[in-house]
């Protein structure tokens, strides 16, 4: 037993050294030219059951799995579980601007969580996700040369990093059938832009990194009534990011390289994250579970626009669904899930008046590991953003999400010696 | 350990991927109408060029490896005119008692060098200095003089060959044959012979209006040869002995003096150095002119006006274009491909070559030939831009260019203003960028 424990001790710590390793590698690659704008997209990462049901989870206990929707599920972990959770995803994305079509390909980490329960009385979890990414390569714009007669030149602009996000979730039942939980955030990340102006003598490389960090707080409820039928609500404090940048220009002729101008630490704007809201609702009926979620960010009240677009409230609605044939079977084809979902974003974005909205659908599928409730989470997410509308593009998005959620128990007394 | 193995299974393609990461491909522009770029890039023209001429005080023809002789008439230049010095001594003047001389003559090797017209008759005048070749320094200049007889030994009549081998002057046999003998007979080393004939000289007749030409220097090119035979020879062998120019390290045995008449033209007011005549005093014209000394100077007065254009910016290139003026230059009067760039102070005084990172930067010529003539120099004048744009105190210094035989040539080039014929303009690619 002693030396089981102690395996698995030193997986679990080989994994997170591993994660890290590449979460270093991987964290800058999403390739939405909607990242062009604020502090990028906002990123789907999540834990492996969640990607299969639509990113739908307020309501959702931690009793197999983390749920890191919302905080007061870490009460539901139960007594002596740690569990660990681990993810990663491969996206395949086919932009369109109506004349052209694109494609791009990246691969990520997506989430980094653990959570215990040593005691019955509280459960805590420790997680790291990317919150938002950046990753946009546009790539030989033409320009004229103003003034002259057909010179032209080429613009590459290429950005990429985003925000991450660790959180330290607190949890702990007030009564048999109620739970609250509380977050506190710490968001930090560096979001580097180059671009590149190229004539047909020089190079101009104009390179900025903007250095972001905040914190902000969550509070969490769930309450199960009827047995089979949860309800949660979610609040996020709006949040201020202090932001430094360093810029950096540099002048490349075919005999020498000047820096032409440089900065460093400098201080901008502060970006601002709205106040958040979300209310969930699920309940078991037969061997299936339904949830659904409804979330609104008030970007408006933020009052910030972006060169192009504009900031404005974000509705998302999602559902869920998970069937499990029986989840204490011996036989392990009936321990299985199967999950699918649907979300609706309206999206925090206005271009030209018009919203940028997405929809996407989902299917996972979760293996179990062990008896103890590890699992194997595949899913497919198929996304679809934007419209052709104007100067928006379409983004169909292909995302495939492996995740492993390893649970073991901890804190066990042993009963003999 | 099941898990273990199911990890490694898991996760080793992923860690294969992230490695892998994007692939490039060369053109990304869905989503172009979304980027707020930081950059615009415009060309302007319209900066100031001020050019003007000055004058070299002097220029060191000693040790330049040419003899450079002949004399034409420019409109714009004035009349130049090129004389070679030289000194002539023998490694050895030990002749024979029996040597019986038939004929000298001075051979002088073409080095192919000449500007202007070759299809005008020359009048060369060999003389004997009266002076010894001996600088009051180290060197000899183009302003240098020195004193010759006044009646020449030989006079030649002569349509320069500059591609053929060379040109013979018959030298009187009389005076030959004094010189050969006063050889034989008194001479045992170069100094007893300079003491009796201290050098020589050949100048062109003041009317002729043809070309200068270049003759080598080097003592196997360009000889005094005497043509004699042994009396006591069975057979009629012919012998030679040479007198030339000894190439010394030291002091120089021969210079050229160049000089021009400008007379009634804008030039004549050069008078010092650091004296600038402006393109508008000069016919909208500045000049160039090598062996003489005429230089053109180039600046751009406004160039700080570039700091009133609104947000950040950057010099991305800057090119000078300076057009020769059209039909000044041809086949004879030749233009050269490239000349180097100088720094000058204010007072006219070269204090660095212009390099960069590839060495030296040069000013070359580009000849558009397509429809209607269109030739100019192009120079690259990014770094001498950089410079104005911080140099502080502000001096008036300028760019000039040269050749590396400006010290044996006779070449000009004669240039528009920005006034005149669009002749001058520069180019400037400008980048103006946000900070943000």
């Amino acid at each position: 037993m002693t030396q089981i424990k102690r395996t698995s001790i030193t997986t679990i710590f080989a994994l997170i050294g591993l994660s890290f390793t590449l979460y270093s590698q991987t964290n800058d690659l999403t390739s939405s030219p909607y990242s062009l704008f604020g502090l990028g997209v906002e990123s789907n990462s999540n834990v492996g059951r969640a990607s299969g049901m639509g990113f739908t989870g307020i309501s959702l206990d931690a009793n197999q799995e983390l749920n890191l929707f919302n905080s007061a599920s870490f009460a539901s972990i139960p007594e002596k579980k740690f569990i660990f959770d681990v993810g990663f995803y491969t996206q395949i994305e086919n932009l369109n601007n109506g004349d052209e079509n694109e494609l791009r390909f990246v691969t990520s980490f997506s989430n980094l969580a653990m959570a215990f329960n040593a005691n019955g009385k509280y459960g805590i979890g420790l997680s790291l996700l990317p919150a938002t990414n950046v990753g946009y390569s546009l790539i030989g714009l033409q320009s004229h040369v103003e003034g002259s007669s057909n010179e032209t030149y080429s613009t590459d602009i290429t950005g990429s990093g985003g925000l991450n996000d660790v959180r330290l979730d607190y949890a702990r039942p007030i009564s048999k059938n109620f739970n609250l939980g509380l977050r506190f955030s710490y968001l930090f990340g560096k979001i580097e832009e180059t671009e590149n102006a190229l004539t047909s003598t020089s190079l101009l490389t104009l390179e900025t990194k903007n250095y972001y960090s905040g914190v902000k707080f969550g509070l969490g409820a769930q309450y199960t009534f009827w047995d089979k039928n949860t309800i949660g609500i979610v609040l996020e404090s709006p949040s201020s990011l202090s932001a430094n940048r360093d810029f950096k220009t540099t002048r490349t002729t075919f005999t020498a390289v000047t820096v032409v101008d440089e900065t460093t630490e400098e201080r901008i704007s502060n970006f601002k994250l709205p106040f958040k809201f979300g209310l969930g609702f699920n309940t078991y009926y037969k061997k299936f579970l339904f949830a659904f979620d409804y979330k609104r960010n008030f970007w408006d009240a933020t009052n910030q626009s972006d060169e192009i677009g504009e900031y404005v409230d974000q509705n998302i609605f999602s559902f869920g669904a998970e069937y499990t044939k029986n989840a204490t079977s011996y036989r392990y084809w009936n321990r299985i899930n199967f999950r699918a979902g649907f979300n609706y974003d309206s999206g925090n974005l206005e271009i030209d008046g018009k919203g940028i909205n997405s929809k996407a659908v989902s299917l996972g599928i979760g293996f179990p590991l062990d008896q103890k409730g590890s699992k194997i989470n595949f899913s497919y997410n198929y996304k679809k953003t934007g419209s052709l509308e104007g100067i928006l593009i379409q983004d169909h998005i292909n995302t495939i999400n492996i995740n492993l959620s390893l649970t073991d128990f901890w804190f066990e007394k042993r009963k003999y010696d | 350990m099941r898990i273990i193995r199911i990890l490694t299974i898991v996760l080793f393609p992923f860690y294969i991927l992230s490695c892998s990461e994007e692939s490039e491909i060369e053109k990304f522009v869905v989503g172009e109408e979304f980027t707020n770029t930081n950059v615009r890039i415009i060309q302007i023209d319209t900066f100031s060029v001020e050019l003007s001429t000055y004058k070299l005080d002097s220029i060191v023809t000693s040790g330049s490896n040419r003899l450079l002789f002949g004399q034409y008439t420019d409109a714009s230049l004035g009349k130049v005119t090129a004389t070679p010095y030289f000194e002539l001594s023998a490694n050895s003047y030990s002749i024979s008692d029996e040597a019986i001389l038939d004929s000298v003559a001075l051979i002088l090797k073409y080095d192919q060098y000449f500007y202007s017209d070759t299809t005008q008759v020359m009048h060369m005048r060999f003389h004997q200095l009266t002076e010894r070749v001996k600088p009051d320094e180290t060197d000899f200049y183009n302003t240098s003089n020195l004193n010759f007889a006044e009646v020449p030994i030989a006079t030649k009549t002569f349509y320069p060959e500059p591609h053929r081998d060379s040109l013979h002057v018959s030298i009187p046999f009389n005076y030959g044959n004094t010189l050969f003998n006063f050889i034989s007979d008194n001479v045992n080393s170069t100094d007893e012979f300079i003491q009796e004939y201290k050098g020589f000289t050949l100048q062109v007749d003041s009317a002729d209006n043809g070309s200068v030409i270049g003759f080598s220097n080097q003592s196997g090119s360009s000889y005094l040869r005497f043509f004699y035979r042994l009396s006591d020879d069975d057979e009629d062998t012919e012998y030679h002995y040479d007198l030339f120019i000894t190439a010394s390290s030291d002091v120089p045995k021969y210079f050229n003096r160049i000089q021009s008449d400008v007379t009634g033209l804008a030039l004549s007011t050069l008078t010092d150095q650091d004296y600038n005549l402006a393109s508008e005093n000069s016919n909208h014209e500045s000049y160039f002119q090598s062996g003489i000394g005429y230089l053109t100077r180039m600046n751009f007065p406004s160039i700080r006006k570039l700091y009133d254009i609104e947000g950040e910016g950057t010099v991305l290139n800057a090119v000078l274009r300076l057009k020769p003026k059209s039909l000044s230059y041809n086949d004879n009067l030749k233009l050269r491909d490239t000349l180097s760039l100088f720094y000058v102070d204010q007072n006219n005084n070269v204090t660095d070559q212009v390099y960069n990172s590839l060495g030296e930067v040069t000013a070359k010529i580009v000849k558009n030939t397509d429809g209607y003539e269109d030739t100019y120099y192009e120079i690259p004048v990014l770094e001498y831009i950089d410079l104005k744009l911080i140099q502080a105190p502000l001096i008036d210094d300028a760019l000039i260019m040269y050749h590396n035989d400006y010290n044996k040539s006779l070449d000009r080039i004669i240039f528009n203003d920005m006034f005149e014929n669009n002749g001058a303009k520069l180019i400037l690619t400008y980048a103006i960028y946000d900070a943000n």
